[in-house]
């Protein structure tokens, strides 16, 4: 009997990368995008079936499977976050086939695009700190060239540019921080640093504990926290909007589906408080500064795509609360940790919907402002119904997805005994109500005059899958918040 | 096999879709139902009594439905001091009382429905759909409001008859009295429900379980909490007894404004505005009923506490005197109708509250029949009168309105309390109760009982002396005016209903025939009596009279019925035979103005309204003023200082992402060195 690798999610998509670009190159004429998208919008929905079966089917898979001499761990935090990462490479790719500005170049885009996201499922994966960093590179790589995507507009090059050199910095820091680890504990593999931490590390103690930090600071530049967030508010307002959609829902969610495992896994809570390594302290210091000033600086902005930036930022502090509110052998870990990671399975949806809305507005080319967006809902409502979806979503309005994934993020806090967080995150969110209906009011209430092109079928259709995603988890989150929360109890274990 | 219980639901969804029909129709805008919607809410409203007939009968079997059948919420822990966690949910209560009640409903309904053909339609009226609509979605609502099985179900029905009966009040929205009195009776009612609210909340928090029947009804645990057996939550540091009567006097508030009890009684004259089908269904019959059917209906409840018992008989006595006096001077027939109304609403909750749960039960079912009876006779004088309603205008209708005269005359003995007909027996059985009660128990309540027995008597004279002063100015003496003159009767559907209530009026108090029964010695004519004895235990008469002796101290002495039956019958007929002597000429004189400055203030409503307004314009205005100016400096205030203060810090962050690569690099490596400096010193690690 032939059984299927258990990588095959994260093999499914590194081929239809490797498809897409075969057939790039040996297209001879200059059409073909239908067949580029139909590829891969394929191959990434074949990932994400695969990554779902496994995960409800009885293939044991759930519990942990190692391979290569335990570089990489299939389990089902990894396959949760393959399934929301396949997920947005469905939706951007399929936005993506209508947004004109990278007409002729849908290979590249999308051959970059899915290595990114093999790249981060990979770093789901990963369970060795050497893993890991190849896995951020593979992540991180193809993301700067999509940012500078279009090269001939100043503003993509220019962001492309400042993500690479901030990037360059942050991934010095990590693999720095992935050294001194290893000075400290002797050992890659994150069961035998865990074990190191645990039988004591004595002399090496501070050694380990530049080391965690600059782990730390590894990964708060993948999801774009305080304070190495410097670079997303300009890589996203530069970015292809398709574009930005990926980097702010996938690749944030992978940067935490890296610290997940190398926090909770690597540097068990209980030996590393007793070292004077508390980790979830600096989360909760990192959660507050990142929600505050992603979320203060998006009320000030005058850029639709911009205050969606900060909003991501913002919302990097929301999800850093499932690392904060850990405790040593507290029961309540699992519980909080996979509400944040349902939360960034909803924001998936919403934050990629939200994304694909402003592509598709750059399509009709109204403007980059709040007011240019004025009117847009008496002309094209069913987009604007959607917008309005997303944004109130991602302000946690009731009975969104959003608002769910917060509440049961914002109890996770109050359970663990950091009500003091989920006081702020709910005044963070509630100002949050504020920016985000600023766009609303625009679509709907205000009076405006475009002269817009058709409706883009298949950027419609992204729209409409991330509007039933958004809309569905109303209904469908008992199993998401349940699987979620099942996994990450299962690395607590 | 399907029984009666199973299709019982639908006695309340027929006339509902009835609604829906005429609303969708009213909503496309073109005349596509018969009639005008009249039709469905016809078919709707006799499906209905058909079903309430069975059920009726059903229950007469011996059985009985009490049955939750949507939990919408339900809690995880029970609070306090309760034994389980509270639930929200819908159910039906099917015992004698809802099924006596159903069936009033649905009949009246039906008759009402079938009179406004002749009353709406024969008129040319514009906006059919909207009047059957609202007509429609008023009988869902109330007999939803019947069936409820828990207190919270009630209060949504509850409050959905309010809604209707502030449409259908303000029917003729172009006019300017009608939009004024359904807001004025929307409001005043609104303001009695707002303590209803709070007492169901209050009852919730208390039990944890608002249902009416069964071992887990709160009136139940109630009794169990007075006598030790249980625990329940109390508030503000009370004692249960004590708490108990607090929670029936927030409901009761609820009760006095639907059934327009002193000092919320304000509303229903000016609801007579509404068109007289409408005053017939609401205001007689059915939402007004809603209130005292509430206090029957929780009367387990009430029965625990003689403080609420005496307020209630008092509030009711009083309303009963009180508004009695103010229909003596009324010169417009609907005017009379509606204090008569307020007034015999009175005597139902004087029953309820001295004791009498058949009584109180009684005196609604004969109500419901001779007011809506009276109601409707108004409305075929109207009809005939082009729609003037001046008394003084009227006279000598009785040869050319026979079936009007003699029907409306069958509801005006009933009325004034003149055996044999229907307001006598269940009249008298009220004071009867108030009487007993009165002298046999010892505590104030027993005080309170005799002066309500007072009142109650004295209103039995002036009951007689209004309503044959009504019938003598519109149908006896001369005409006096040309439309009097040529006044004509209407068709079949007017005629139709007048006839079965006409019966009905003369009839239904033989059901209950207590002084006749203790005359003879044969209490098996006390039907009434004996139906309600075949409720399940929890809300029998049997259980309403063991909590009244040993929580209510309530103990009947022994006074022969007859007795006291012969002296409200004489005092009614010297009331209508004084109305007779003063009124019975060819021509009548105003007899009233004699009254001087006492007619003024009978006229005005004892300037009820006017103190009403001073006490909106001089006490609430300036309080809300106060909380808008709080609203505007304070709240408002603190609102707009955040989000100025989230504004400028928010500009402030912005600068710090000032586009060059070079400070991001130094700040991120600021950064990490101070958490690093930081974690460092406070683990210690060097």
């Amino acid at each position: 009997m032939v059984t299927a690798p258990p990588m095959t999610p994260t093999y499914l998509l590194g081929l239809t990368a490797l498809a897409v670009l075969l057939y790039d190159s040996l297209r001879t004429d200059d059409g073909g995008a239908g067949v580029l998208t139909g590829i891969s919008v394929v191959g990434a929905l074949a990932s994400l079936g695969t990554a779902g079966w496994f995960l409800t089917a009885d293939t044991g898979l759930v519990a942990g499977m190692s391979e290569f001499s335990g570089a990489v761990v299939v389990d089902g935090m990894s396959l949760f976050f393959t399934a929301l990462f396949a997920a947005v490479t469905v939706l951007v790719t399929l936005g993506a086939h209508d947004y004109d500005p990278i007409d002729g170049k849908r290979g590249e885009l999308y051959g970059l695009v899915l290595l990114a996201a093999t790249g981060m499922s990979v770093m789901a994966s990963a369970n060795s700190l050497a893993t890991a960093f190849v896995a951020l590179e593979l992540a991180s790589l193809p993301s700067y060239a999509l940012v500078a995507f279009l090269k001939q507009d100043r503003g993509s090059t220019e962001a492309g540019l400042k993500y690479f050199l901030i990037g360059a910095l942050s991934s010095a820091i990590f693999v720095f921080g992935i050294s001194l680890v290893y000075a400290a504990t002797g050992s890659l593999l994150l069961p035998d640093i865990a074990a190191a931490f645990e039988s004591g590390l004595g002399e090496r103690t501070g050694i380990a504990g530049v080391g965690v930090l600059m782990i730390a600071g590894g990964v708060a530049y993948k999801t774009a926290s305080v304070p190495f967030h410097f670079w997303a508010p300009e890589a996203y307002e530069g970015a292809p909007a398709p574009v930005s959609a990926f980097l702010s829902s996938a690749s944030k969610a992978a940067g935490f589906a890296l610290a997940f495992r190398v926090f909770v896994v690597g540097f068990p809570l209980g030996a590393a408080t007793s070292a004077g390594i508390d980790w979830a302290l600096l989360f909760q210091i990192l959660a507050v500064a990142t929600m505050v000033l992603g979320n203060f600086a998006a009320a000030t902005q005058d850029k639709v795509k911009r205050m969606l930036a900060y909003s991501s930022i913002g919302h990097a502090g929301y999800v850093l609360i499932g690392l904060a509110a850990l405790s040593a052998e507290a029961s309540t870990n699992g519980d909080v940790m996979g509400a944040a990671m349902a939360h960034l399975f909803v924001y998936g949806f919403m934050n990629t919907g939200a994304f694909l809305f402003v592509a598709l507005a750059e399509n009709w080319g109204v403007g980059r402002r709040f007011e240019d967006y004025n009117g847009l809902g008496a002309e094209k409502p069913f987009a604007a119904v959607a917008m309005t979806a997303f944004l109130f979503s991602l302000a946690g309005v009731p009975p969104l997805g959003g608002f769910f994934s917060k509440l049961f993020l914002f109890a996770g806090a109050v359970d663990a005994g950091l009500w003091w967080l989920a006081v702020i995150a709910v005044i963070n969110s509630s100002l949050s109500l504020y920016y985000y209906s600023r766009v609303v009011r625009a679509l709907w209430f205000e009076e405006g005059d475009h002269d817009l092109s058709g409706a883009p079928t298949a950027l419609y259709a992204a729209l409409a899958i991330a509007l039933v995603g958004t809309v569905v988890l109303l209904p469908g989150f008992g199993p998401v918040i349940e699987t979620a929360q099942e996994a990450a109890t299962a690395l607590f274990a | 096999m399907a029984g009666a219980f199973d299709y019982a639901l639908a006695i309340a969804v027929l006339p509902f879709l009835s609604f829906c029909l005429a609303v969708g129709v009213a909503l496309s805008g073109r005349d596509l139902l018969p009639k005008g919607g009249a039709l469905p809410g016809i078919a709707a409203t006799g499906g209905s009594l058909l079903l309430s007939a069975w059920v009726f009968l059903t229950v007469s079997g011996g059985e009985t439905y009490n049955e939750t059948f949507y939990t919408w919420a339900a809690g995880e822990a029970a609070t306090g001091s309760l034994s389980e966690p509270l639930t929200l949910s819908f159910g039906m209560l099917l015992d004698p009382l809802s099924a006596m009640m159903l069936l009033i409903v649905s009949l009246v309904a039906l008759l009402v429905h079938v009179f406004s053909l002749g009353y709406m339609n024969d008129e040319g009226e514009t906006g059919l759909p909207r009047y059957y609509a609202g007509l429609g979605l008023f009988t869902a609502s109330m007999l939803g409001f019947v069936l409820a099985d828990n207190l919270l179900m009630a209060f949504m029905f509850f409050e959905l008859v309010g809604l209707c009966s502030y449409l259908l009040i303000g029917f003729w929205f172009r006019r300017e009295g009608p939009p004024s009195a359904a807001k004025k009776a929307f409001l005043v009612t609104r303001f009695g429900d707002y303590f209803f609210l709070i007492g169901v909340v209050a009852v919730f928090a208390t039990f944890g379980t608002a249902k009416f029947a069964g071992e887990h009804s709160f009136p139940r645990i109630a009794e169990h909490a007075l006598a030790g057996e249980a625990t329940v939550n109390t508030f503000l540091g009370l004692e249960p007894a004590a708490w108990f009567t607090v929670i029936g006097l927030l409901v009761l508030g609820g009760v006095i404004g639907k059934s327009a009890q002193f000092p919320l009684h304000t509303w229903l004259p000016d609801a007579m505005e509404g068109p007289t089908p409408v005053s017939a269904l609401i205001h007689a019959a059915t939402m007004v009923a809603a209130g005292v059917y509430l206090v029957a209906r929780m009367y387990g409840f009430y029965a625990l506490s003689p403080t609420a018992l005496a307020i209630i008989a008092l509030v009711g006595a009083f309303t009963a005197l009180f508004a009695a006096s103010m229909g003596l001077v009324k010169d417009e027939i609907k005017q009379v109708l509606a204090y008569s109304t307020i007034s015999q609403y009175g005597y139902i909750m004087l029953g309820l509250g001295a004791g009498g749960y058949v009584a109180g039960t009684f005196h609604l079912l004969t109500h419901a029949f001779f007011k809506a009876l009276l109601f409707l006779g108004a409305g075929s004088v109207i009809i005939a009168m082009h729609h003037n309603e001046d008394m003084w205008e009227m006279g000598g209708l009785k040869e050319r309105m026979p079936v009007t005269y003699y029907t409306f005359l069958a509801g005006s003995l009933a009325l004034a309390g003149i055996v044999p007909f229907a307001g006598f027996w269940s009249k008298d059985e009220v004071l009867y109760e108030a009487l007993v009660h009165g002298l046999g128990t010892t505590s104030g309540l027993g005080t309170a009982l005799l002066v309500a027995y007072g009142m109650g008597l004295l209103a039995v004279l002036f009951t007689g002396f209004y309503t044959f002063r009504m019938v003598m100015l519109t149908f006896h003496g001369e005409p006096r005016s040309e439309t009097a003159r040529e006044a004509a009767e209407g068709g079949w559907n007017v005629k139709l209903p007048l006839i079965v209530l006409g019966i009905l009026a003369t009839t239904v108090g033989l059901v209950n025939m207590t002084p006749v029964a203790d005359l003879t010695g044969m209490h098996d004519i006390e039907l009434l009596n004996m139906w309600l004895s075949g409720a399940p235990e929890s809300v029998s008469v049997e259980q309403y009279h063991h909590l009244l002796e040993e929580f209510g101290g309530i103990h009947a002495a022994d006074v022969p019925s007859y007795l006291a039956g012969g002296l409200s019958l004489a005092l009614a007929l010297v009331g209508a035979g004084s109305a007779y002597v003063l009124y019975g000429g060819a021509d009548p004189e105003p007899h009233t103005e004699k009254l001087g400055s006492l007619r003024g203030v009978l006229y005005n409503n004892y300037y009820q309204d006017e103190y009403q307004v001073w006490l909106a314009e001089n006490v609430v205005l300036p309080l809300s003023k106060v909380a808008d100016v709080f609203d505007q400096a304070v709240v408002d205030g603190v609102v707009n200082g955040v989000s100025s203060v989230s504004l400028f810090g928010g500009s402030r962050l912005k600068r710090v992402q000032d586009g060059l690569v070079t400070h991001y690099a130094a700040m991120l490596t600021l950064g990490l060195t101070v958490l690093l400096v930081g974690f460092a010193v406070y683990g210690g690690w060097f």
